[in-house]
């Protein structure tokens, strides 16, 4: 009715206007996104007057126009458009959206600026881009999308947050994240509770000049999300999406022996072990081997009381009884995830709103592992009267995930029970013949290889893993974890006179963990307490204050931007823990326990006091400077050494805007730009780095206790990263391609290091400022437009970089790190390890390279022993760093169809797979699991194989070596979308103003170097027993009314 | 007009800044502070902190240990747990207990000294550790303004830990102290770490020895006997420790028999009388028991860690994981209390033929360190070597028949009568101490096991499985030791 009306009126008034002034003519329209949708609040302009009017809320304009003259159609996000009035008095407009767009807004430190100011470097991700993703956790959506920015996502737990690191690894022994702000204020929640349908932007600053601002705790990077908002002027919209899919486990595990094949390799490992290492003849080798296998083993699974005879084969007629596959009983396939969301946006000519809802329902590759998640977004934004805004953005989230262990490496984690446990261990308990035992109700009972029915000889007592049964665990316990974060951040802006404002902004952040967890009464490791029940409470708030001040304006050719602002930010952790037992069957609550066992709890707190100023400058839109200092106070320090101030500056020189390029068709946008600064590191894992003190909570005979924790340096100060960028912007072939190229450097120094000292001293290390890190890279992102017409779009894009780090200062020569050697020249992440040498031939023992040294230390010879110990450490020249990562998209669209494709890749990297070897001669620890790759071990002398021989007793052929390192090189399609907008004539006759079905899959296919376990593991290159992540494909739609 | 709007913007700005901003002040900053923990200072400030100070130990020895508060990187483990899983790693090294494929299996099969290994790191850290804590209370005292009883008391506290400390570094990280004096390979600390302190080369064992006797006479002159608990040192565990570690240096036997008798009361008879026996040996309050962990099974319990009964006990739910060789068994007579052995699981195998009811194991057991019983032996063998052959014969007889109601009074003389009472040592003590790795390599004996065992391993006299190597890790960051060390 409304449209009609409008339309009647514009005709009108067309009508009019043709008449008064016949030199002029009127021009009317419909300007549109590329999907259809009107784009209100367009800016329609009369090329070289000031003469324009914006588009209504359908999208509609009308104009008088003298013929001949061009109209420029402009909108943020969007590619300007001009059209030429002709003879038609009708000009439609499909406008393009703009990834590259110079004039784009882009949010930075403390304020907004137009890209092509900017002088330092920033990777955009725009809400397009996170759109084409399912990101439980919303960070994931930069994998492969911003060089530089590398993602590792360690385990399958739904809504696990990633590892984020920016530019490499700017710091050793503090934290390496970058930080997080939202909306402006440092965000010390759950990143798992914002939800991707609010995000608009997400803009992640790499270099000093960009992130000197928040120099306190920029040194990993910062990434600024900014929430959603209405538009002014334009009409309540509702945008519904629903989501509903499957998941299953990107890859697969290691292959695991079944029960026969494992009795057939014990038995030969036992049998090399009597006669190669206990001297027996073959014959009786082989005898106590078949003899003695089932007592090594605990449980025998078959039919008959020695099933593998003497020469290593199941006996005829033995029946296997039982078989555990682990494996199906704890990873799943075909898990579901179901997200919807609804959101209303809009605005009037002072006001504007953005409200969301999102519901996330989401299950993980291990039993029971989920997520669900409700979150809300209240956005709104007022302008009180010319020189006065205010606005409120708030934000609730509440998850609640059962979150069965996957990362830590204990017991009953979900894949380290599989790998340990053999399938000849019976999920439930049987009778030394094999039947089942049964309860008094007849249903079967866990079987927890700790001697439930002891005295039974066999089937009773396992030599792994006793007491517990990872199925009863995951589902007779609990592992419940919930999340509930507020967020509330108020500003108020005043313009005080043209050009100076003051913005004052008041954020608070409330962010509550609560964990409970419930050890079942009858089996595992809290029955004979009758059962645990832990409960975890964690407070984190945070209040962040910050006062501004702006003044911009341009003085002819001169413009000028100079801000002054001052940040008091206080974040206070207040945790309580209680912990009790003795619970009757079936009651689960910490009310229920007739014993408590532990109580405990803390408040602490910590704040930072920063000065701010930043003085920007440009001439001509040609030249650009920007300077900026920050200083910290940080209660992290001592007060001597509390204050860190941190400079830097850059500039950039458009020179596309000098004449002799401004006409070039080959160069359409070209800057330069190059940034140098300081940023700081306060991010200790302890509050109080700078104190050692007694810790309390000791107890003894019921007398309190305390002990000293480590020596500390009370003159600890901030460890800072220098940081220079140099970088080109450009676009050619009209739009054809555009691209950015960045270098840097970034030296970090006073790192804060743990210093090793000898363990004699009474503490192993002490942490204090000593070494430098280097990191330097090169970064490269490359986008070509390669058809654009009405029907038919189609763009790619291509971003990597290549990121080296190296140790320029250390306090001793050399620092052994597990795996890896510390010293100047290398990298964090430079395997140090024992050089496998192969099996040697005539006895099977394994070998590994080692040096022979003269009297003066020097290295005169390399030969090979068997002796693991004597074997000598090289560095192999191996990082698990990977050479060259990044990633590439297509987008394609035909019509109202459409495909967007995200791949992300990494080669050069290598992977310690330590969870391979623990299945590799597995039976020095009888009854641990084992891959089938062990029937290549040697067998007897003059067998050629790179496998030892199999040994049930003490040896090193699975330690750490060469041996298992393996070049971990991959490449995932992280995401694929498919989709089809229902055209605009359709759907108008419903009122509805877009109608979007799609198909999502997300990490639906990866391509590995090295397989059985997910390639995203850890940037150290070590293994932890990680379950895979998912690969989710879902159907979905989009309604927007 | 326009001048009254500036105005007013200017006031609003002004309310907003005032109500807004914090106090910028010095104050934000110096609000917050460590509530992580006490500042050194105020702990010696006052006596019950002090004492405090000390029960973090004890607490800190039946714990389960990772080198995470001294900021290390040590994974706590089931064998690496404490004091307890000390004592037991040399338990499972002798020929009387059997170990089966569980925990301390490489001990067991005499594999575990390497410099990389987890059992040479922990026992060396963990005792340089408690050594650091000593030396922090020594030094704290001295510089406090505490009152001068106090300072003793502690003090002497302080140096009884050291000294316990260095003794079994001494006895696990070198070979027989006899056999050679001046061998160097502990490094000796007499002051607290700081973040300057750098390694100390290795120091002869005859130096280490010194320091020890002369904290441990230190100790046992400035004890005081009362205690808040027995699992807390007083005169009696300082003497019974000054006692061992001369069964060790054997170069003073009036002293070790003097020691001996003050720590158990000078009536053998009285002082062997124990409740514990067939009673799951899990009650610290028995006056047998001298010194202990204490363990409550709710706030003060370590859960399945505490060795040995965790390892011990088969009929509860543990790791069941030791069984008793045949003829140790063998060598109780049928009406000894001790004997406690079952044919539990009627298997053919015949290293879990028997395990042995000594030991219970609950959330609550509290775990035997040092006994009167223990002390009447040493007093016997002291006796022995004071060439008092009738007063050592009468002291073991005294624990014999309070153990044994048909027990006879032994007739042997010289060597047989030793041995004699080291077998009754190993009969009284099993399971505890580790009392045959102890004794052999005191007296440089071998220990050969017997076919029954699931691995057999025969130590010859003076072998070096009887001690381990130094750490990789002390080498790698103690300018003063390098590989040689170990060579």
């Amino acid at each position: 009715m409304k449209t009609k009306f409008s339309g009647m009126l514009t005709l009108f008034l067309a009508f009019v206007v043709q008449l008064s002034l016949a030199q002029e003519k009127t021009i009317s329209g419909t300007v549109s996104d590329e999907s259809g949708l009107p784009l209100p609040g367009t800016t329609v302009l009369i090329k070289g007057t000031t003469t324009g009017i914006s588009t209504d809320f359908d999208g509609k304009y009308s104009l008088d126009v003298k013929p001949g003259a061009t109209l420029v159609f402009s909108f943020v996000g969007y590619i300007t458009k001009e059209a030429v009035v002709g003879a038609s008095n009708t000009i439609n407009v499909v406008m393009q959206e703009d990834a590259t767009s110079l004039e784009e807004i882009v949010v930075v430190a403390y304020g907004t600026q137009t890209k092509q100011s900017i002088v330092g470097s920033v990777g955009i991700v725009s809400e397009a881009v996170i759109e084409t993703q399912q990101v439980t956790s919303p960070l994931r959506a930069l994998q492969g999308v911003v060089p530089g920015v590398s993602i590792i996502t360690a385990g399958g737990q739904p809504g696990s947050n990633p590892e984020i690191r920016i530019r490499g690894f700017a710091s050793v022994n503090l934290s390496q994240d970058p930080l997080i702000v939202v909306d402006g204020a440092p965000f010390n929640g759950n990143l798992n509770t914002i939800s991707q349908d609010q995000i608009e932007s997400v803009s992640v600053l790499k270099d000093a000049a960009s992130s000197a601002l928040y120099g306190s705790r920029a040194a990993g990077g910062v990434i600024l999300i900014t929430t959603k908002k209405g538009t002014k002027n334009s009409a309540p919209k509702v945008t519904i999406r629903s989501q509903i899919g499957i998941s299953n486990p990107t890859v697969g595990i290691h292959n695991l022996a079944t029960p026969e094949e494992f009795m057939k390799l014990t038995w030969q490992a036992l049998r090399n072990t009597n006669q190669y290492i206990n001297s027996q003849t073959p014959d009786v080798a082989a005898q106590n081997a078949t003899a003695g296998l089932i007592d090594h083993l605990g449980y025998n699974p078959y039919s008959v009381a020695n099933p593998i005879d003497i020469n290593g084969n199941l006996v005829a007629g033995a029946n296997l009884l039982w078989q555990s596959d682990w494996e199906s009983k704890v990873l799943r396939e075909d898990y579901l995830r179901t997200n919807h969301n609804i959101s209303l946006s809009g605005g009037s000519d002072k006001t504007t709103y953005f409200m969301s809802t999102d519901y996330l329902d989401e299950a993980g590759p291990v039993v029971p592992s989920d997520f669900e998640r409700i979150s809300t977004r209240l956005n709104l934004t007022t302008q009180v009267n010319d020189w006065f805004k205010v606005g409120l953005n708030t934000s609730f989230s509440r998850s609640t995930s059962n979150n069965p262990d996957q990362t830590s490496g204990s017991t009953t984690q979900a894949i380290s029970w599989i790998y340990g446990l053999s399938s000849i261990y019976p999920i439930y308990a049987r009778d030394e013949n094999g039947a089942l035992h049964l309860d008094a109700g007849g249903n079967k009972i866990f079987d927890t290889g700790n001697g439930q029915f002891s005295p039974q000889p066999i089937n009773s007592t396992r030599p792994v893993y006793g007491g517990e049964n990872l199925l009863a665990s995951l589902t007779l316990g609990k592992e419940r974890r919930v999340r509930t974060n507020y967020l509330a951040n108020a500003f108020a802006e005043i313009k005080l006179f043209e050009g100076l404002k003051f913005k004052t902004q008041l954020s608070y952040e409330n962010y509550m963990f609560d964990s409970f967890s419930f050890d079942d009464d009858k089996i595992g490791a809290a029955s004979n307490v009758k059962g645990r029940v832990s409960q975890e409470r964690n407070l984190t708030t945070t209040l962040n204050a910050i006062q501004s001040l702006n003044y911009t304006n341009d003085f002819g050719r001169h413009g000028i931007s100079i801000d002054a602002i001052a940040e008091a930010y206080t974040q206070t952790q207040d945790d309580v823990l209680s912990q009790g037992t003795g619970f009757l069957p079936g009651v689960t609550n910490l009310d229920g326990s007739t014993t408590p066992e532990a109580v405990g709890g803390n408040i602490i707190s910590e704040r930072i006091n920063s000065y701010l100023g930043r003085a920007s400058y440009n001439y001509d839109q040609k030249y650009y400077g920007e300077f900026s200092v920050r200083t910290d106070g940080s209660t992290r320090f001592s007060e001597d050494t509390r204050w860190g101030t941190f400079l830097a500056g850059g500039v950039s020189w458009i020179i596309s805007n000098e004449n002799f390029l401004s006409s070039s068709e080959t160069v359409n946008y070209l800057k330069l730009r190059g940034s140098y600064g300081e940023v700081g590191n306060n991010r200790t894992a302890n509050l109080f780095p700078y104190q050692s003190v007694f810790q309390t909570g000791f107890v003894n005979e019921g007398n309190s206790g305390i002990l000293l924790e480590g020596v500390s340096d009370p003159n600890l100060r901030w460890e800072k990263v220098q940081s220079l960028d140099v970088g080109v912007d450009f676009e050619m072939f009209n739009g054809f391609l555009t691209g950015t190229i960045d270098y840097y450097n970034k030296e970090s120094v006073d790192l804060i290091l743990e210093k090793p000292l000898p363990r004699s001293v009474g503490t192993p290390r002490i942490v204090t400022n000593v070494g430098s890190i280097r990191n330097y890279g090169w970064e490269f992102a490359f986008n070509t437009n390669n058809f654009n017409t009405e029907d038919f779009t189609w763009t790619t894009g291509v971003n990597f970089s290549l990121d080296n780090n190296k140790f320029t200062k250390l306090p001793q020569e050399e620092i052994i790190n597990g795996s890896k050697l510390w010293k100047v020249g290398n990298s964090i992440f430079d395997y140090f390890i024992r050089d496998w040498a192969g099996v040697d031939p005539a006895d099977g023992r394994g070998m590994w390279f080692q040096d022979v040294l003269d009297d003066d230390g020097n290295v005169i010879d390399k030969v090979t022993t068997k002796e693991y110990a004597d074997a000598t450490r090289y560095e192999i020249g191996k990082s698990s760093l990977p050479d060259i990562q990044g990633g590439f998209t297509s987008f394609l669209r035909y019509k109202q169809f459409d495909l967007n494709l995200l791949f992300n890749f990494s080669v050069g990297s290598y992977l310690l797979d330590t969870d391979y070897s623990r299945l590799l001669n597995p039976f020095e620890s009888p009854g641990e699991n084992a891959h089938p790759d062990n029937f290549k071990a040697w067998q007897k002398p003059g067998d050629i194989t790179n496998t030892p021989l199999l040994l049930a007793s003490n040896n090193d052929h699975s330690s750490r070596s060469t041996r298992f390192l393996y070049k971990n090189d991959y490449l995932r399609l992280k995401s694929l979308t498919f989709g089809y907008n229902l055209p605009n004539r359709t759907i108008d006759r419903f009122g509805i103003s877009k109608f979007r079905l799609f198909l999502q899959a997300d990490n639906f296919l990866t391509w590995q170097s090295h397989k059985g376990i997910d390639p995203e593991q850890s940037f150290n290159g070590l293994t932890a027993y990680r379950s895979p992540l998912s690969k989710t494909i879902t159907t979905g739609l989009i309604l927007e009314f | 007009m326009k001048l009254y709007k500036n105005i007013n913007r200017g006031f609003l700005t002004l309310i907003i800044v005032a109500s807004v901003s914090f106090s910028c002040s010095k104050d934000f900053l110096n609000e917050p502070k460590n509530t992580a923990g006490l500042p050194e200072d105020v702990v010696f400030s006052d006596k019950e902190i002090v004492q405090s100070f000390v029960s973090g130990v004890y607490d800190r020895y039946k714990g389960q240990w990772d080198d995470n508060l001294t900021d290390g990187v040590n994974a706590s483990n089931v064998d690496t747990g404490g004091l307890y899983a000390m004592y037991f790693a040399r338990t499972v090294k002798g020929n009387d207990l059997i170990q089966g494929p569980s925990w301390f299996l490489f001990d067991y099969a005499h594999e575990n000294r390497e410099p990389g290994f987890r059992r040479t790191s922990f026992t060396w850290t963990f005792n340089y550790e408690i050594i650091n804590y000593a030396n922090v209370l020594i030094r704290g005292l001295e510089n406090s303004d505490l009152d001068e009883a106090t300072k003793k008391e502690f003090t002497a506290v302080g140096k009884a830990l050291r000294a316990f400390h260095y003794f079994q570094l001494a006895l696990e990280f070198a070979p027989n102290y006899n056999n050679d004096r001046n061998l160097a390979r502990i490094p000796i600390y007499t002051e607290p770490a700081t973040g300057a302190s750098t390694g100390n080369p290795a120091s002869p064992l005859s130096d280490v020895y010194d320091l020890i006797i002369s904290d441990l006479k230190d100790a046992v002159q400035d004890l005081p006997n009362e205690r808040l608990g027995k699992s807390y040192i007083n005169k009696a565990v300082a003497q019974g420790m000054l006692a061992r570690v001369l069964l060790v240096t054997q170069d003073d036997w009036a002293l070790a028999s003097q020691l001996a008798k003050a720590a158990y009361g000078g009536n053998a008879t009285n002082a062997v009388v124990s409740s514990n026996w067939g009673a799951g040996f899990d009650d610290l309050t028995d006056q047998d028991w001298l010194w202990g962990h204490f363990q409550n099974g709710t706030s003060e319990t370590n859960y399945f860690w505490m060795s040995p009964h965790v390892m011990m006990d088969h009929l509860t739910l543990s790791y069941q994981a030791t069984y008793v060789n045949t003829n140790f068994r063998d060598l109780f007579a049928d009406s000894d209390k001790r004997k406690l052995f079952v044919d539990y699981y009627e298997v053919s195998t015949p290293y879990r033929e028997f395990i042995t009811t000594k030991f219970e194991y609950t959330f609550a057991c509290d775990v035997p360190l040092m006994r009167k019983s223990e002390m009447v032996l040493v007093d016997a063998e002291a006796q022995y070597h004071l060439g008092n052959e009738p007063e050592a014969r009468n002291l073991l007889f005294a624990l014999q028949q309070d153990r044994d109601p048909n027990a006879t009074m032994t007739t042997a003389s010289g060597q047989a009568l030793l041995d004699e009472i080291l077998i009754e040592r190993r009969k009284e003590l099993y399971g505890e101490l580790g009392v045959e790795w102890f004794d052999a390599k005191r007296y440089s004996l071998p220990i050969n096991r017997d076919p029954e065992h699931r691995v057999v391993v025969n130590i010859p006299a003076d072998s070096e499985l009887l001690y381990l190597k130094i750490p990789q890790s002390e080498i790698d960051a103690n300018p003063n030791i390098d590989d040689s060390i170990n060579n």
